[in-house]
């Protein structure tokens, strides 16, 4: 299912944020660049981006592309087709006219990205939480003292009032605490645990009941080990679901409207995906402000807190008036509400975030990838075009083997623009690169589709894994094809794997 | 499409059952000293309005002000420190509710605060825990090798149980911890470490209320948000490990389904008439029948392109019919086939053991499904799109 990016300022927004990745990629990835292929290669490379700044005036012609140099012309030609504001990137030779850089710190300027990731993502997160504790504090900290000298002078009064001793108070104190969860009702009949086992399993965690007995505390603990992976794993899937669903619909008014792009964008997903949580969460706020007699904002406050499963338990429903034993109809709504509207979310999460938990591991795979071709790499890892139905001209003729690994190095700015080919059918279009390969491949099947579809399919092949060919030349005319799908897809896959 | 929606299916039943299993226990082990216990409280609270003389509504008045005094009795909740404190309740999830935003402005900055921290939270988590999970894998790699042990790649299996031991001893640094701090038993102790780590967070045990800690323990309190927080990386990287391949599952598997009817669309477009459909779940269908009538049935491309198409669609046939043999087998096959089994966790250091030694691929034997081979071509991709197919259905298991 293939979605474009839009065009709108969000749509920029998702490229500027996929290329600032794929710039991080590149610095990594150029490495191969320079270590993959012959010498001769790399002082091409190198000469046309000694120039810095001044791809635009690689040419792109197949004139000096034959029989070698394959390095150098992609990234230039490639480099020609970047974003505007990211030509050095698209090639960005850390300088290093050398050869091979050795191995060691290939590893390690490669394997910076992830850490950098992360420890950029610790510091934000630390940085987020300082300033939230700031915040708090200025808001609630006035009020929190008032309310406090308010309560204990009432308290006082009140301890005069029916002459009540210290120690007697603290009595009634620890009875009254000790009775508080029994004010809402009955806890732990069938109604109320099932609300309980939901709190527990989808770690909202109300508190407003919590097992007394260590047996219970227990039996909590294992419930919750096997159930909250069951959970998430099912929101998620559920959410998947949702979103596929959606994305239907979508297509199909698109289609009856008439419009002449039918296709679901990312934007349009995000945007329905938004205006459906905020649904969900207004039509909660409406119906617990009813049965529960709050206000519109404390009900959507409390709606929110049970649908992001932080659940501080200050507001709670089901607690009043013994709904639990009396209003089976309002229960069997309540949970509903919950398990929906956080099957809500969790496809807005399925969306949106799900993407960046795995960012991680996929570079560490593609890092991984990258080692392996570099160590088995000492010639060619592919194989040479031989097969003439596959040329369509000159440029056509160069060898595959240098175009996968380039492919990471200079594509990776460049697949997102890939989404932007269109039917440009066998020409070079706008895609610069390999992927002249791959159209001048399909030239009569749909590329589009084809594209899209069909490399998935062959992702992750590693130049590595072909290196010690066991495929005699008319298959290996057949196999590059599949490894400039392959390589663009991975990259591609990486941004868009929903 | 069928697959994933019969595993959603699955999943919501499970969960319903799950959630009604654990009602039920939960109401046999609760119920009975809830009743005793409110009977008790009863009785003690008509002893005490008797002795002072109070009347009902002066008794709940009084109710109301001690439980809105609760908060307060266990120290200032709100200065930077409670702030901080509160701050990671809720950025994590946990949301104990010992302290909740009393004003409405308070509320309303909660919610967004939250909005934008926990998405920012949950990636945070991810990417440590990915990064712990390699450290260890790198780790244990070098324990194996100095110990001289003649496969030195690191398994599932073996990250899996690491996980689960650092899971629990994490939880009993922490018991034991706070069951000193608080003066809990050492089981309360460790009950309230899972409800926090797991991001429950009751709120029957909160840590850093007693004794206005917040205030006047600042190293006490470093060390509980420094628990909390590690402690929530160690399960993460536990999900990140376990878990997070099966958050993807319906995703890949919708992402393989458009490329199969892509293929399908285009093998009828250029082949003619094929009228073999692949369906994952029919055996019976053989994609080489197709890819072979394809070849026979003439087509618009030349030998390469028909070429190309057998070898996509055997691969096809190899996806549909292999996948639930193929996690089975996936471990045998790790050792027999160390290249071409980038997905595992061995990847980087299996690349780095054997990079030159490129075994023979075609000895993946881990699908057990037979194809019939029509052509040369279509023979020796084959070997070509085992690898593929493994590498794909594997990385669609185990995509760390």
């Amino acid at each position: 299912m293939a979605l474009r990016t839009g065009r709108t300022w969000f749509g920029q927004v998702l490229r500027r944020v996929s290329r600032l990745q794929g710039t991080w990629s590149r610095r990594s990835s150029s490495l191969l660049c320079l270590s993959a292929n012959q010498e001769q290669d790399l002082e091409v490379c190198h000469r046309d981006h000694q120039k810095a700044g001044e791809f635009h005036r690689c040419s792109d012609s197949g004139v000096h592309r034959d029989h070698s140099h394959r390095s150098a012309p992609f990234c230039a030609s490639a480099s020609r087709r970047c974003p505007h504001g990211y030509p050095h990137a698209c090639c960005a030779f850390p300088g290093n006219p050398r050869g091979h850089e050795p191995f060691g710190r290939r590893f390690l300027l490669a394997m910076k990205r992830q850490n950098v990731r992360t420890l950029s993502l610790i510091i934000c997160t630390f940085t987020y939480l300082l300033v939230g504790a700031a915040v708090f504090d200025a808001l609630e900290s006035d009020f929190e003292m008032r309310e406090k000298e308010q309560l204990e002078a009432e308290e006082k009064r009140l301890q005069g009032k029916y002459n009540i001793s210290e120690d007697d108070y603290r009595k009634l104190e620890t009875i009254i605490m000790e009775a508080e969860p029994h004010r809402a009702g009955v806890q732990w009949k069938f109604a109320g645990s099932f609300y309980f086992a939901i709190t527990v399993i989808t770690t909202i965690g109300y508190g407003h009941a919590a097992p007394g007995t260590d047996a219970g505390k227990a039996f909590c603990m294992f419930y919750a080990v096997l159930g909250i992976p069951l959970t998430l794993v099912m929101f998620q899937s559920l959410g998947e679901r949702m979103n596929t669903f959606v994305k239907y619909l979508l297509k199909r008014i698109k289609k009856c409207c008439g419009m002449r792009i039918t296709d679901v964008s990312m934007e349009n997903m995000v945007t329905v995906g938004f205006f459906s949580c905020i649904g969900t969460l207004c039509i909660g706020a409406a119906a617990f402000s009813h049965y529960e007699d709050w206000s519109f904002f404390q009900s959507y406050y409390y709606c929110f807190i049970t649908l992001t499963t932080i659940g501080f338990g200050d507001f709670v429903a089901l607690q009043k008036n013994r709904a639990l034993q009396k209003k089976p109809l309002y229960v069997a709504f309540s949970f509903m509400y919950i398990l929906v509207g956080l099957t809500v979310i969790g496809a807005f999460l399925n969306l949106v975030v799900l993407r960046f938990l795995t960012m991680n591991s996929e570079d560490e795979r593609r890092d991984a990838e990258e080692r392996a071709s570099l160590a088995g790499n000492r010639n060619s890892m592919i194989i040479h075009i031989q097969d003439e139905t596959l040329q369509r001209g000159r440029r056509r003729r160069q060898p595959y083997r240098a175009e996968v690994t380039d492919l990471q190095s200079v594509c990776s700015c460049m697949h997102y623009h890939s989404h932007d080919f269109g039917s440009s059918g066998g020409g070079m279009g706008g895609l610069g690169c390999a992927f002249s390969h791959q159209n001048s491949f399909s030239s009569q099947l749909n590329p589009n589709q084809y594209f899209h579809s069909v490399s998935y399919r062959i992702e992750e092949i590693s130049p590595s894994t072909l290196k010690n060919s066991f495929f005699p030349s008319p298959i290996s005319s057949v196999s590059p094809g599949l490894h400039s799908f392959t390589d663009n897809h991975q990259l591609m896959k990486r941004r868009k794997s929903i | 499409m069928k697959r994933q929606n019969v595993r959603t299916l699955a999943l919501i039943i499970c969960t319903f059952t799950y959630l009604i299993v654990g009602a039920a226990i939960f109401d046999a082990l609760e119920s009975q000293k809830e009743t005793t216990q409110r009977m008790e409280l009863d009785l003690r609270k008509e002893e005490l309005l008797r002795t002072f003389n109070l009347s009902r509504e002066d008794f709940d008045e009084l109710e109301k002000v001690v439980l809105q005094l609760k908060p307060h009795k266990a120290g200032v909740q709100w200065k930077f420190a409670g702030s901080f404190y509160f701050a990671i309740t809720v950025i994590t999830t946990i949301g104990y509710g010992h302290a909740a935003p009393s004003t409405d402005g308070g509320k309303l900055f909660c919610m967004l605060y939250a909005l934008l921290g926990i998405p920012l939270t949950l990636v945070m988590f991810q990417s440590v825990g990915e990064r712990i999970n390699t450290f260890v894998r790198y780790l244990l790699h070098r324990l194996k090798k100095c110990l001289g042990m003649r496969r030195t790649e690191v398994s599932m299996v073996n990250m899996v149980i690491i996980g689960v031991i650092s899971c629990m001893s994490t939880l009993c640094v922490g018991a034991l911890a706070f069951s000193h701090f608080e003066r809990w038993s050492f089981f309360h102790a460790y009950y309230y470490c899972f409800i926090t780590l797991t991001t429950i967070g009751f709120g029957d045990y909160v840590a850093l209320q007693s004794e206005q800690a917040l205030q006047t323990k600042p190293e006490y309190v470093a060390f509980s948000f420094i628990y909390i927080l590690t402690g929530l990386a160690v399960i993460g990287a536990f999900l990140n490990l376990a878990v997070l391949r099966f958050m993807t599952m319906n995703a890949e598997d919708e992402k393989r389904d458009a490329e199969q009817r892509a293929l399908l669309a285009h093998n009828g477009q250029a082949g003619g008439h094929i009228n073999c459909s692949i369906d994952p779940a029919s055996p019976s269908s053989t994609p080489s029948g197709c890819g072979g009538g394809n070849a026979v049935g003439g087509s618009g491309g030349g030998a390469a392109s028909r070429g190309l198409r057998n070898v996509y669609a055997e691969v096809l046939h190899f996806q549909s019919m292999c996948s639930c043999l193929w996690y089975k087998s996936r471990e045998k096959l790790q050792y027999s086939i160390p290249m071409i089994i980038p997905r595992d966790l061995s990847s980087s250091d299996t690349y780095m053991e054997q990079g030159e030694a490129f075994s023979n691929p075609l000895h993946s034997n881990g699908c057990v499904c037979s194809l019939q081979r029509h052509s040369g071509i279509s023979s020796v991709s084959t070997g070509l799109h085992s690898i593929n197919t493994y590498r794909r259905l594997n990385k669609r298991r185990s995509s760390i």
